[in-house]
């Protein structure tokens, strides 16, 4: 996992959680490319799109890379951008779904939630995503809301939130094959909060030609959120 | 000619936003080819052809669309 003991700890507890949940989850925690670690979940729509009815819950980390929305991949400056970058410490792809500029590193837990079906719902399919992840947070005492967060990189509706602060961002995607629509709904959940995460999405973002003003102080990490040892296990 | 409409995709009565389209207006284009992106705050779309033929696109990119909005045409 290689984000410091305390950080693979928690990643480790939280899967836990999730996999008690979801019994079926793909637990991917490989290294690999980052763009085609990204491009698994989009791999896992269209295995799964021939199965209506058909769900699949992937756990997966990434190594460091800031990953854009699938609207900024479009850019005229994105494909010098991503070219430019893969000798850098920050490699830029992109993902499917919509939204801004994220990072993935070690220390950041993505969960991304496969679903085939007759028809669109993506809203239920935000809140079933959002509520497996604030169930599993809940057994490691934090109280996980929902919502946009003001001033938080990348905002949104389904934001995870804590005490008012960005601990998770999520996006979707669908596709759709002879009637059956694949969704992908995911979700990168900060485990230790690094506010260079911020800053870098944000050169990124201002180089594909968006700039907001943001704060870091718009987001949390689960470690920084976590309640004492003694009320974890009282 | 036939409608290519936005479908009911999302609950509610929000306004989404045609991210792209993927062929210009006039090109041909194939039945249940992806014509363009619709975009619903961070969930990305795809807006299929219902018939094959000549695209005549409505909404151009970045416009505001809602859901049964007639967003171009398929003449045969």
């Amino acid at each position: 996992m290689g984000a410091g003991p305390e950080s693979d700890r928690i990643m480790a507890s939280l899967i836990a959680a999730i996999v008690a949940e979801h019994t079926d989850a793909w637990i991917d925690l490989a290294p690999g490319d980052p763009q085609a670690r990204v491009d698994t979940d989009l791999a896992l729509v269209e295995s799964v799109i021939a199965d209506p009815g058909a769900c699949r819950l992937r756990i997966w980390t990434n190594a460091r890379c800031v990953v854009v929305g699938c609207g900024q991949a479009r850019m005229p400056g994105f494909a010098d951008l991503a070219a430019k970058s893969r000798a850098t410490i920050w490699p830029v792809v992109a993902r499917a779904s919509g939204g801004t500029a994220v990072v993935h590193r070690p220390g950041v837990l993505n969960i991304s939630l496969v679903r085939a079906r007759l028809g669109h719902a993506i809203e239920a399919d935000y809140a079933n995503l959002v509520r497996l992840i604030a169930s599993a947070a809940a057994t490691l005492g934090v109280a996980v809301g929902h919502g946009s967060v003001p001033g938080a990189s990348c905002d949104g509706r389904w934001n995870l939130v804590v005490g008012g602060r960005k601990l998770a961002g999520t996006a979707a995607a669908t596709r759709t094959r002879g009637g059956v629509v694949g969704s992908l709904v995911h979700a990168s959940l900060t485990l230790n909060g690094d506010v260079v995460d911020v800053s870098v999405a944000e050169k990124v973002n201002a180089a594909l030609g968006r700039s907001a003003r943001v704060s870091c102080h718009a987001h949390t990490g689960l470690l920084d959120v976590l309640p004492p040892t003694s009320e974890l296990f009282a | 000619m036939t409608d290519v409409t936005i479908p009911d995709w999302w609950d509610g009565d929000t306004e989404a936003a045609i991210a792209a389209w993927f062929y210009e207006d006039g090109d041909r284009v194939e039945a249940g080819s992806v014509v363009a992106e619709v975009m619903l705050e961070k969930s990305a779309f795809e807006l299929m052809a219902p018939v094959g033929g000549r695209l005549n696109i409505l909404a151009p990119a970045e416009s505001i669309v809602r859901k049964t909005m007639v967003v171009a045409r398929i003449a045969a």
